[in-house]
């Protein structure tokens, strides 16, 4: 066989070649080009690699300096300090803000040193943002602080290695909030159930007309502002005194709240600590108090009132005459008293003024709860009372006696002492026309010979004005004070200037410089809310607590807001046995406990710019093991304060009761004023807290 | 008839043609051969670099001991200088690693450590030029 190749054949060998050599050449400039993409693809893998080590190298050499650069400026008062808090708590929606010109930030000089050893294309720079802040607290039925925000603190870093560049991110949760807990800030002492089997549940003290106490039960004092006496913050007296005359200053205190049935506080006699004359008595005078003579209203007067009336007078024996009397009725206020120097049981019946139906009903025990501070200027400490808490005190009740023919007025007024009429309590049953009106000591003095049917025309008239147990609403203690304070004569009780009513709804809107912090019902349950949004870290067992935040000096460096489960239900004993009393707590904070008894034994706070708060959401007790101050609020609506130590609270009691027997050793409530939400001290409990772990992102 | 061969000018011609065409191809290929060797081992002695840097800045501050480390000191499966830490490298022995950790001061403390691991290695695998790859990081003093 042979190969016959036509003219037009030949060339064909050239051909196979040049194709041949095109596929070959196709085929390696293909190679060549994947290998050079490879190597640039391995390239910027490598350099981003490096680039991500000097990215990280800029995190490491910088958080530590960013950490504490913010650390110290919120701890200093430099200017930089008084930018980076208005930042914080502007409380606007921050998107992102850089920070670098607020802290020391030199670092970028050094990192630009450290990149140059790497190589001259390489750089790191590091910046600090705050980012994606957001309000936080805006439910003003719960708490709505416009400043109280949540958001991240950002750090930066930017390494770049051959034009490759690799960013990581590290953020920290940042919350600001204030460390006062909500809507109870504003309340000196609130029980979410304060009768447990009747309205007389808290009449348990037996003290002198003095307002001595010999044994038994001792009161708790409630002082709702700032006094003198205050272990921090305390106020000027003049202050004090000024303050106190306006009829609106229930505002700027702390106020009070007794939840449940009705309270009935029989107030306890005496002008000393423990007295609550100055109620009804004149404190014109420093510390000098003079019983108020008080005038009924003409209105509340029957018409025999207003007419001389021609009666017998009773010296009779001397001679008989028919004269005429005018009368008026007044009447003073007095207060429970059990004990006197001559009967050491029910001493104010004494006299059988009041009636034996009274003394039954009543007893002469006072209350525990002082609501309204002590007698002494300055220390009496007037506010808001809200639940149907009535106070019960005695009016003895005056017949004024004024004869119209002027030598048998000389005979009556010539008399010392002056001629007393009394309008004794008479139950129903033993009222009738007839009862004789006699003067007090049963002197002959020249007065009328009176029956009550003279004056009156049935019981109800009568008793109307009659010496008697008065029961009214609390607020109408308030009220009295008004008129001391505006020192007006001819007083009346209850005054005819009405600021405050009988209050059981508690409806209440907190407010300052425009913002609503809360509208509603003021409830326990409401800051325990907030304070469960605001928990930052939890723990098992207060030991675990304890060892976490206990430094070696025995002080809780707490400057947080942490929850302790306690599913042991241990004792959370504070400060924990062994340890210095007082607690010092530095940097405040709040501690949330779901479980176990309270035992206090005394808290100090290391500065005025903290507070301190424990709560509780089991049905626990709390109970105080020292007379030292307590420099904390209580926010515990379930749990009971159990008899214990008297002891001394400096911020707000807010439990479910207290649990009121012989046994119970009382104590005083200072109310924080520096806490109240109304107030600009509050400003001062604003934190910013800064989460201890990071989160790690590579962008 | 007579037969037609190819002709000396024409096979002459198409050898000429082939080769021009397959110098540059077998340049290429050749060329392409050693950039995925050098790829390679690149890519290699950054794995080491790495995987050594991530050992070593993953150990807690105070075991991080400063000083000159080389190949006689960096071996698989043994300690870290005097630390319990082991070394876990997968890497080959062409690969030579040495380590440099220096202590950053500030107020008297050791707030930073610098590591640099550079390592040293083949461009290809018959080659005997060597190059060295580094990488740098700072590591931070957290208790400080």
């Amino acid at each position: 066989m042979t190969l016959k190749l036509s003219n037009h054949n030949r060339g064909f060998t050239i051909m196979i070649a040049l194709i041949l050599g095109t596929v070959l050449l196709v085929l390696s400039v293909t190679l060549y080009t994947f290998v050079s993409r490879q190597y640039s693809g391995m390239n910027v893998i490598v350099n981003g690699e490096i680039a991500h080590f000097l990215a990280e190298t800029g995190i490491n050499t910088t958080i530590g300096t960013i950490r504490d650069s913010i650390s110290n400026n919120l701890k200093s008062n430099s200017e930089n300090y008084q930018k980076l808090r208005n930042i914080f708590l502007s409380g606007k929606s921050l998107k992102n803000v850089c920070i670098n010109d607020l802290l020391d930030s030199s670092w970028n000089n050094d990192l630009k040193a450290f990149s140059r050893e790497v190589d001259k294309t390489a750089s790191i720079e590091v910046n600090v943002y705050l980012r994606d802040f957001k309000q936080s607290e805006m439910n003003p039925n719960i708490w709505h602080d416009p400043k109280a925000v949540d958001g991240w603190l950002v750090v930066e870093s930017v390494g770049e290695y051959k034009k490759i560049q690799r960013k990581i991110v590290i953020k920290r949760a940042v919350s600001v909030f204030n460390l006062v807990p909500g809507v109870m800030g504003k309340f000196s002492l609130y029980l979410n159930d304060s009768i447990r089997k009747d309205e007389n549940d808290y009449n348990i003290i037996r003290n002198d007309y003095n307002g001595m106490i010999t044994d038994g039960p001792k009161p708790i004092i409630v002082y709702n502002h700032a006094t003198p006496e205050y272990p921090v913050e305390p106020a000027n007296i003049a202050d004090v005194l000024r303050d106190e005359r306006k009829s609106d200053v229930w505002q700027q205190r702390g106020w009070i709240w007794l939840k449940g049935g009705k309270t009935r506080l029989n107030l306890c006699s005496g002008s000393g600590d423990l007295g609550e004359f100055f109620q009804f008595y004149d404190v014109n005078t420093s510390n000098v108090f003079t019983p108020v003579k008080f005038s009924s209203p003409a209105q509340n007067l029957p018409e025999s009132f207003f007419r001389p009336i021609t009666l017998p007078w009773d010296r009779s024996s001397i001679s008989v005459k028919n004269t005429a009397y005018r009368f008026w009725h007044s009447f003073v206020l007095d207060s429970f008293h059990d004990r006197s120097s001559r009967m050491l049981v029910e001493a104010m019946y004494e006299g059988q003024v009041l009636s034996n139906d009274e003394r039954l009903y009543y007893g002469s025990k006072s209350s525990i709860l002082h609501l309204f501070g002590d007698a002494r200027k300055g220390f009496q400490s007037r506010t808001r009372v809200i639940g149907p808490v009535y106070s019960a005190f005695v009016r003895f009740a005056y017949l004024d006696v004024k004869p119209e023919d002027s030598d048998v007025k000389n005979i009556f007024e010539n008399n010392n002492p002056k001629p007393i009429y009394l309008l004794r309590s008479l139950p129903k049953e033993y009222y009738n026309d007839s009862v004789a009106i006699n003067e007090f000591a049963g002197r002959k003095v020249g007065g009328p010979i009176l029956k009550t049917g003279m004056l009156f025309k049935d019981y109800k008239e009568y008793s109307a004005l009659m010496s008697c147990i008065v029961e009214l609403p609390y607020a109408e203690s308030y009220n009295s004070m008004q008129d001391v304070y505006d020192r007006k004569a001819d007083r009346v009780f209850p005054t005819l200037k009405k600021v405050l009513d009988l209050d059981t709804n508690g409806e209440s809107v907190i407010e300052r410089n425009g913002n609503t912090f809360y509208k509603g019902k003021p409830a326990i349950e409401d800051s325990l809310t907030l304070i469960k949004q605001r928990v930052q870290n939890t723990f098992s067992t207060p030991k675990e607590f304890w060892k976490k935040y206990l430094n070696k000096d025995g002080e809780l460096e707490l400057d947080s807001v942490v929850c302790i489960t306690n599913s042991n239900n241990e004792e959370f004993v504070v400060p924990p046995v062994g340890q210095p009393q007082p607690l010092v707590v530095k940097g405040g904070g709040i501690i949330l406990l779901n479980n176990g008894n309270i035992t206090l034994r005394g808290i100090s706070l290391a500065n005025t710019s903290e507070t301190f708060t424990i709560a509780s959401t089991a049905e626990s007790k709390v109970r105080f093991e020292s007379t030292m101050t307590n420099m904390v609020n209580i926010i515990a609506p379930k749990a009971q304060v159990d008899y214990g130590s008297k002891f001394e609270l400096f911020g707000s009691l807010c439990v479910k009761n207290i649990y009121a027997d012989h046994r119970f050793q009382g104590g005083v409530i200072r109310y924080r004023e520096a806490q109240d939400p109304t107030h600009s001290s509050y400003d001062r409990f604003y934190k910013v807290f800064i989460a201890n772990t990071d989160s790690y992102w590579n962008e | 008839m007579n037969k037609k061969a190819l002709s000396l000018v024409e096979i002459t011609i198409s050898m000429a043609v082939l080769i021009l065409v397959m110098l540059p191809s077998f340049l290429a290929f050749s060329s392409g051969n050693q950039g995925i060797q050098m790829t390679d081992y690149e890519f290699r002695a950054h794995n080491a670099a790495i995987e050594l840097v991530e050992q070593t800045i993953s150990l807690p501050f105070d075991m991080i001991k400063s000083g000159q480390y080389d190949e006689s000191d960096i071996v698989d499966g043994a300690n870290f200088a005097d630390t319990p830490a082991v070394f876990h490298l997968s890497f080959s022995s062409e690969f030579k690693p040495k380590m440099l950790i220096e202590d950053i001061i500030k107020n008297k403390k050791v707030v930073f450590k610098k590591v640099t691991v550079t390592i040293n290695y083949p461009v290809t695998k018959l080659s005997k030029q060597r190059k060295d790859f580094s990488v740098k990081v700072i590591i931070n003093n957290d208790s400080v």
